[in-house]
């Protein structure tokens, strides 16, 4: 065992902890899982503001009727780009940099399994965001929509007055492209260090609920993002040498030609990414409101293995409903028929966990701090979007209310009131991990108020516009429309939503630059990443931990109940049964010595120096820009649009050789021992792995 | 029967490796296949038994090259649950998708001159 | 403990499996599992899905630009015209290719087999044999589209030109790809860059290798032996069994 043990010593000594390390040139080439983390959270709060603008520019043109703030095509763009900047550089990233941050901490790990392919990940992120509001500065901004239907999106010969002929869903398709690259790569790493990397004795059911979140988030993300990988490699194939797999009919030779291309093979592939898309938007939130909810009650979370298989069966059963966004295309009886059935299905999972969330509320020790205050906020709000979600799993309600603000009101309550509500409360609660600082509660409960009634007030009224049969995706509307009333109550609160942000954006700097360190766990929280200093030393744990039980640092603390010992009043405990009595995952004593001859082997750490983790890396930069640099040139060297060519294939020549250079580097470069174990176990568990278990 | 004794012994260990006997078989035996198949286009008339007998065949080649020449047979069952799930949504949705688009789809609606 | 017998018995051989099922921190990685390969499953599986997603699309399509051609005008508008798949495709010739995609499968598991025994010589044959039978496949799609572009079928004649083109060109890019990392395992192994511990690496590279035949496997098959229509069929001729056949609109 020892043997094989050694077999994981890589990299090399890190005498001057990284950790130590600042300035640009480290962040460009850092693969700390921690400081990736930190990058993609930056970077989605930056989009998040970015995309806010964007609302605010849809309800300053629908804030009173026949408004011409606006021409209808700057609003087709600017819809369409909040749409797709919330979702895949806003919401998506900010999950992420959870995932990133907190997995290998929860696992009590040193790194995710290939801390270089994590690099590229965010870099290509970075890559993919940049083309798409590139588009801005060109001129041609998406105007498809963020669902982008085709033929829309498509160049027709011959029908130079409709809307796709210059270069605006170019920018769309390879952005997207270049995001689903990277949201891929993230999810393969993510998916082998949850499996691969746990501490000893963390078996998969006594991992925290968040990281269970991130392997099932991950899964769907690996599942359903070829399925638009293909829709949009066909549009463009579409677009840039002239097929038709969307087109059914469009004039070639200046006739009118049949083609045989149908656009709903667009709406089924990219349904089939986009349904569980919106489970990627929430599933991450419902693991970090699991994470919150627990702590702020002082109860172990409630029926743990049933959230488990709620999040399974989510997801599931979230690649078997697509079609419920299409009742309206005329599919006919039987797919409508069984595709509301399984999207009937999907609320019974879901209604677990909320009734869970409450189980773990009930007589509980609760306090309403901010972290807790944003999770109850989610349980609250995301119930609503529920339910009007599964109104619209009935044909018939749905067909009343397709590409109404009904619709819209439906998935604000989800996507506002789900995921953002669980990733602010999530930054309050991580806040003092991350940075060691505490943020403003005081300030913090202001916020939370004030979202919360802006985010009504802006969202709410949409469903009474929708009834009422207010189109969505509309410029504008009549004056005699009726409709003006709850539009001004929209815009009104959607402004008032912005400033929310401004009051987080002013807390965030405040706490940042006071000098007022907080103690290492000051919520008094229950998973192991708690349990090491906060901000975490670049090795993340000085030991590796041992597992035993689910709430590992709360059993720490104060005792799993099985020898009675400090009774006081923190002692935790489930409707008077204490912590670890029922069913929460905790072991035998025998057990737990094996667990921890296991953790001998597998060898701790005498002294930091002895840590190894792996180099920093310049490559997976070097790639992203390969891949910026082709995309770009994708779109600038259209054939098919009459632009100056002259210069710009140059520039998917010059990606290439990048993206070749970049990755032959990456090979090439040793990311293990310049003197490496000569012990045949040595297996190459990934020239590119972290080490689980550094020893020496 | 060279498939058969290792296989055996991958019910001890599963992680056995087979031996290039095993291996010489299986493309035997999928060279044969693949030959059968071609012979099977040029001379059977009836198009139901062609499919019949095509999808047969595409599920043994399929079975056989997962199973024998990437090791799943010989390998981790966690691994064979790992492709196994993928490739069971991959298809499970597709073929729904086909065949939505396919018995509903254009060539139904469509008036012929 | 169990894991010690299955150690003695990776000694001579493999070194890269699990060391039993236990999920509680045996051996190098929890599930005993080695990382590479377990990423490489999950890749294969979301490649699953990419081409699940591009055979779903030629399967629609298959036979709708024959559909299309029942006469001069449908509903009052030109329709695309020919070659259609039953006057073009040649199934001997992409039989060879097919057989030669296979031959360079078992060429990988003997690359694979070489390296686990510590033989690099025998490893650098069979890799650069597969990595030549892969070429081969590559100019016999190469010879193929040649022939299909020159009677007429390009990507933007008909709906099945379009679906072929892109289905079999996405496999051939990663035949290419494949090419290419066999070719870099080759090369570095002259450069003595690879030694016996790298048998997860080959590993690991075959498992790509097997599973693009695997792919090429079901699209010989679904693109190639699978009966077509013809183009301009008249609906009156056909017999009972084609009838019955023709009631499932992609066959």
């Amino acid at each position: 065992m020892a043997t094989i043990a050694q077999s994981q010593t890589q990299a090399r000594h890190a005498t001057t902890p990284a950790a130590s390390e600042s300035g640009l040139w480290s962040w460009l080439t850092t693969i700390d899982h921690k400081r990736i983390g930190i990058l993609y959270g930056v970077t989605a709060i930056v989009f998040l503001f970015i995309g806010g603008l964007e609302a605010m520019l849809i309800r300053l043109q629908l804030a009173r009727p026949e408004n011409d703030l606006l021409s209808l095509d700057a609003y087709n763009a600017i819809f369409t780009m909040h749409g797709t900047t919330m979702i895949f550089l806003a919401v998506m990233p900010a999950s992420t940099a959870f995932f990133n941050y907190l997995v290998p901490l929860q696992i009590g790990a040193r790194d995710v399994a290939f801390p270089r392919l994590n690099a590229l990940s965010y870099w290509l992120l970075l890559a993919g965001a940049l083309i798409l509001n590139l588009s801005f500065f060109a001129g041609s901004i998406p105007n498809g929509g963020w669902y982008g239907y085709a033929p829309l999106t498509e160049i027709l010969n011959g029908q130079t007055d409709q809307l796709n002929t210059g270069r605006n869903m170019e920018f769309w398709a390879v952005g997207l492209q270049v995001l689903g690259i990277s949201s891929l790569a993230a999810s393969f790493n993510m998916i082998v260090t949850i499996f691969n990397l746990r501490a000893p004795g963390m078996t998969l059911m006594r991992m925290p609920i968040f990281t269970w979140a991130t392997l099932i988030t991950s899964i769907l993300m690996v599942l359903a993002f070829p399925a638009i990988t293909v829709a949009l490699a066909l549009l463009q194939v579409d677009r840039f040498l002239g097929t038709h797999f969307y087109v059914p009919s469009t004039y070639i030779d200046g006739r009118l030609t049949l083609t045989g291309g149908d656009p709903l093979l667009w709406q089924h592939l990219f349904w089939i990414f986009g349904h569980p898309e919106v489970y990627i938007l929430i599933l991450p939130a419902f693991g970090l409101v699991s994470e919150i909810i627990p702590v702020f009650s002082r109860k172990p979370l409630f029926g743990y293995a049933v959230m488990v298989y709620a999040l399974a069966a989510i997801a599931f059963l979230g690649f078997g409903v697509w079609v419920h966004h299409m009742f309206t295309t005329g599919l006919g009886p039987t797919p409508t028929a069984i595709f509301s059935a399984t999207t009937m299905l999907i609320a019974i999972p879901t209604g677990v966990k909320i009734f869970n969330w409450v189980g773990t509320m009930w007589g509980g020790q609760i306090r309403f701090s901010t972290p807790m205050l944003f999770a109850v906020g989610l349980v609250s709000q995301f119930t609503i979007g529920g339910i009007s979600g599964v109104m619209h799993s009935s044909a018939p309600v749905d067909t009343q209310q397709n590409d109404s603000y009904f619709v819209i009101a439906h998935f604000h309550y989800v996507l506002f009131g789900g995921s953002i509500f669980a990733l602010i409360g999530a930054l309050y609660f991580y806040f003092p991990k991350i940075t060691g600082k505490m943020l403003d509660e005081r300030l913090g409960k202001i916020h939370f108020w004030w979202t919360f009634l802006a985010f009504n007030a802006a969202f709410f009224p949409m469903h009474f516009l929708g009834l009422e049969g207010m189109p969505r995706r509309y410029a504008s509307y009549a004056e005699g429309s009726g409709w003006w009333f709850w539009n001004v109550v929209v815009s009104i609160g959607s402004f008032a939503l912005a400033l929310s942000f401004v009051l987080l954006a002013y807390n965030i700097a405040k706490t940042l630059r006071s000098r007022n360190k907080v103690e290492d766990d000051p919520w008094d929280a229950a998973t192991i990443e708690w349990s090491i200093p906060s901000p975490p030393p670049v090795y993340n744990y000085k030991e590796i931990p041992t597992v035993t039980n689910r709430d590992q640092f709360w059993a720490d603390k104060y005792g799993t109940g099985h020898d009675h010992e400090e009774e006081d009043d923190l002692e935790v405990r489930i409707a008077g049964v204490k912590l670890g009595d029922v069913g929460s995952g905790d072991e035998q004593p025998e057990d737990q010595a094996a667990t921890r001859r296991q953790a001998d082997d597998l060898g701790d750490v005498e002294e930091d120096t002895h840590v190894h983790m792996p180099n920093p890396s310049f490559w997976p930069l070097v790639v992203a820009i390969g891949v910026f640099l082709l995309g770009l040139g994708l779109i600038f060297s259209h054939p098919r649009i009459e632009i100056e060519r002259l210069s710009l294939p140059v520039l998917s020549v010059l990606g290439v050789v990048t993206m070749v250079f970049g990755i032959v580097a990456w090979s090439l470069e040793p990311a293990s021992d310049p003197e490496p174990h000569h012990d045949e176990f040595n297996d190459g568990h990934g020239a590119a792995a972290a080490p689980t278990a550094a020893h020496h | 029967m060279s498939a058969m004794h290792v296989e055996s012994q991958a019910e001890d260990a599963a992680h056995d490796h087979p031996s290039d006997k095993v291996y010489f078989t299986m493309l035997g035996i999928l060279a044969v296949f693949t030959v059968v198949e071609l012979l099977i286009f040029y001379a059977i008339e009836s198009v139901v038994l062609r499919i019949l007998i095509l999808a047969t065949f595409l599920v043994i080649k399929f079975v056989a090259q997962v199973g024998w020449f990437t090791h799943l047979r010989y390998d981790d069952r966690r691994l064979t649950w790992v492709f196994g799930g993928c490739f069971f949504i991959a298809l499970a949705v597709m073929a729904a998708t086909v065949v939505m688009m396919a018995f509903d789809g254009f060539h139904v609606g469509i008036q012929y001159d | 403990m169990a894991t010690t017998t299955l150690d003695v018995q990776h000694a001579g051989g493999a070194v890269d499996h699990g060391h039993g099922h236990g999920d509680s921190g045996h051996g190098p990685t929890s599930t005993g599992i080695d990382s590479k390969k377990l990423l490489m499953w999950w890749f294969l599986g979301s490649d699953g899905v990419l081409f699940g997603a591009l055979i779903a699309t030629f399967m629609i399509y298959r036979n709708r630009a024959q559909d299309l051609s029942v006469g001069e005008t449908v509903a009052g508008l030109v329709t695309t015209g020919g070659p259609f798949p039953n006057e073009i495709l040649d199934q001997l010739f992409t039989a060879v290719s097919a057989g030669v995609l296979l031959f360079s499968s078992f060429t990988m598991v003997l690359a694979v087999a070489s390296i686990g025994r510590g033989n690099i010589k025998a490893f650098r044959v069979w890799t650069i044999a597969t990595a030549m039978l892969g070429g081969i496949f590559l100019a016999g799609q190469y010879f193929e589209y040649t022939e299909f572009f020159h009677e007429g079928l390009s990507l933007q004649q008909n709906i099945f030109g379009a679906s072929f083109f892109v289905l079999t060109g996405v496999h051939g890019l990663h035949v290419f790809a494949g090419v290419l990392w066999l070719l870099g395992l080759s090369l570095t192994s002259f450069r003595g860059g690879i030694s016996k511990k790298d048998h997860t690496n080959v590993e690991v590279a075959g498992l790509y290798w097997h599973f693009i035949d695997i792919v090429w496997i079901v699209l010989f098959t679904l693109v190639y032996l699978l009966p077509y229509r013809d183009g301009a069929h008249d609906p009156e001729h056909v017999d009972g069994a084609m009838r019955l056949v023709q009631a499932i609109p992609f066959f």
